[in-house]
């Protein structure tokens, strides 16, 4: 018994997916903190062009992204099913502004494909690998790259 | 296009479709820049020796052309010689943007019909990068070959909208890339002699070679696939 399990015991990882346009992305659930609808975002003058403001979240001031610039991808207006995705890497807690929200997802290693990666531009680089479920690819993103504090400093 | 109608003139049958093809995918820029570099040449020869002084000015418009197409003519020896190039093979036909590509069988892998829909887009990508298809269990990564082979100032005539330009999507070498392209032409056999090979492959590796007789640009399907994973685009030609 504990050795059939050790064969499948494939290293498995959770991802919390959601939409951005007609795509589906997902990030590591060990570093999601907490979902929350969208909310009153403050400005803040002279963020860098993907910042969208800051939030109070019970008393903490959280900095929220757009992560669809932040992904040179096309913007969306907010809806009903807009969400606050609130990460956290390393101590440093932000917000990813999302089109939607949908599930958490267990992948095994072997789900998990590292596509070819095109040339060296600065926000494929984002892009940790993708996986096919069903009929949909899921794009798994690096939460690392793209909440790169040296870039938030510059 | 006056630039072109100049260049062309004067240039036999078999260096006319190399200086074509030259044209066509080069910048008007670089045309320019050429065409500049080729003309002082020989006014500095002029200069340097004494007896090109003698020499009737009517001489130098002839020279032009000529020096011209050395430049353009490729020595018969290419950098990596590849097996299917040894003897008569296959060539399928493609056709990007009115340019006729030829890809050898042996590097191909097989063609799909154009679906946005099975197109996964992937974020924070170079233009000519489609997006990923599962293609028989791999995701493959499909490029608009339009926009990665030609000049940006030659795309402005290029529909935006993909799915009015795109029809098949050709697969080279393991199925690790798919060119999307506007149609599949014929498939061919040529023999060797029939190509004008290049082997001074500085701008434009990834074209082997052009075929005479169908005017098309054969493209070596590996040099391509290394020239997308570096992500070479404009700036291989120069730019």
């Amino acid at each position: 018994m504990a050795n059939e399990e050790d064969q499948t015991n494939e290293s498995v990882t959770e991802w919390v997916t959601f939409h951005l346009l007609d795509e589906k992305y997902a990030v590591n659930v060990t570093h999601v903190r907490e979902v929350l609808k969208n909310t009153n975002i403050s400005p803040v003058p002279g963020a860098p062009y993907f910042v969208l403001g800051i939030i109070n979240l019970r008393g903490n001031i959280v900095t929220v992204i757009d992560t669809h610039s932040r992904l040179s991808l096309a913007a969306s207006e907010p809806t009903d099913s807009t969400r606050i995705v609130v990460v956290d890497m390393d101590g440093q807690v932000v917000g990813m502004m999302v089109d939607k929200v949908e599930e958490v997802v267990n992948l095994k290693e072997s789900e998990i494909d590292y596509a070819p990666n095109v040339g060296n531009d600065d926000s494929s680089n984002f892009i940790h690998g993708v996986s096919q479920r069903d009929e949909e690819l899921l794009i798994l993103v690096d939460l690392d790259k793209m909440l790169d504090l040296e870039e938030y400093r510059g | 296009m006056t630039q072109r109608d100049k260049q062309n003139f004067i240039v036999d049958e078999r260096e006319a479709l190399s200086a074509y093809f030259n044209a066509l995918l080069t910048e008007e820029n670089i045309l320019v820049a050429d065409k500049t570099a080729v003309v002082t040449e020989p006014l500095v020869k002029v200069v340097a020796t004494p007896e090109a002084l003698v020499a009737p000015p009517v001489v130098a418009p002839v020279v032009i052309p000529d020096e011209r197409v050395g430049e353009i003519e490729a020595a018969p020896e290419a950098i990596a010689e590849p097996k299917w190039k040894e003897e008569s093979f296959q060539v399928m036909l493609f056709k990007v943007a009115g340019l006729s590509l030829a890809v050898p069988l042996a590097e191909l892998n097989g063609v799909q019909e154009w679906d946005e829909a099975i197109v996964t887009p992937m974020p924070g990508h170079a233009p000519w990068y489609l997006g990923l298809v599962n293609y028989r269990d791999k995701q493959v990564a499909i490029i608009d070959t339009a926009r990665f082979v030609m000049p940006e100032d030659r795309q402005g005539k290029l529909a935006e909208e993909v799915n009015e330009r795109l029809n098949r999507i050709v697969y080279i070498g393991d199925a690790s890339w798919g060119l999307a392209c506007d149609e599949v032409a014929e498939v061919i056999t040529i023999s060797p002699e029939q190509v004008r090979w290049r082997s001074n492959r500085t701008s434009r590796r990834w074209l082997a070679g052009t075929v005479l007789e169908q005017m098309c640009a054969l493209i070596d399907p590996p040099v391509f696939a290394e020239m997308l994973e570096k992500g070479m685009g404009l700036e291989d030609l120069g730019v």
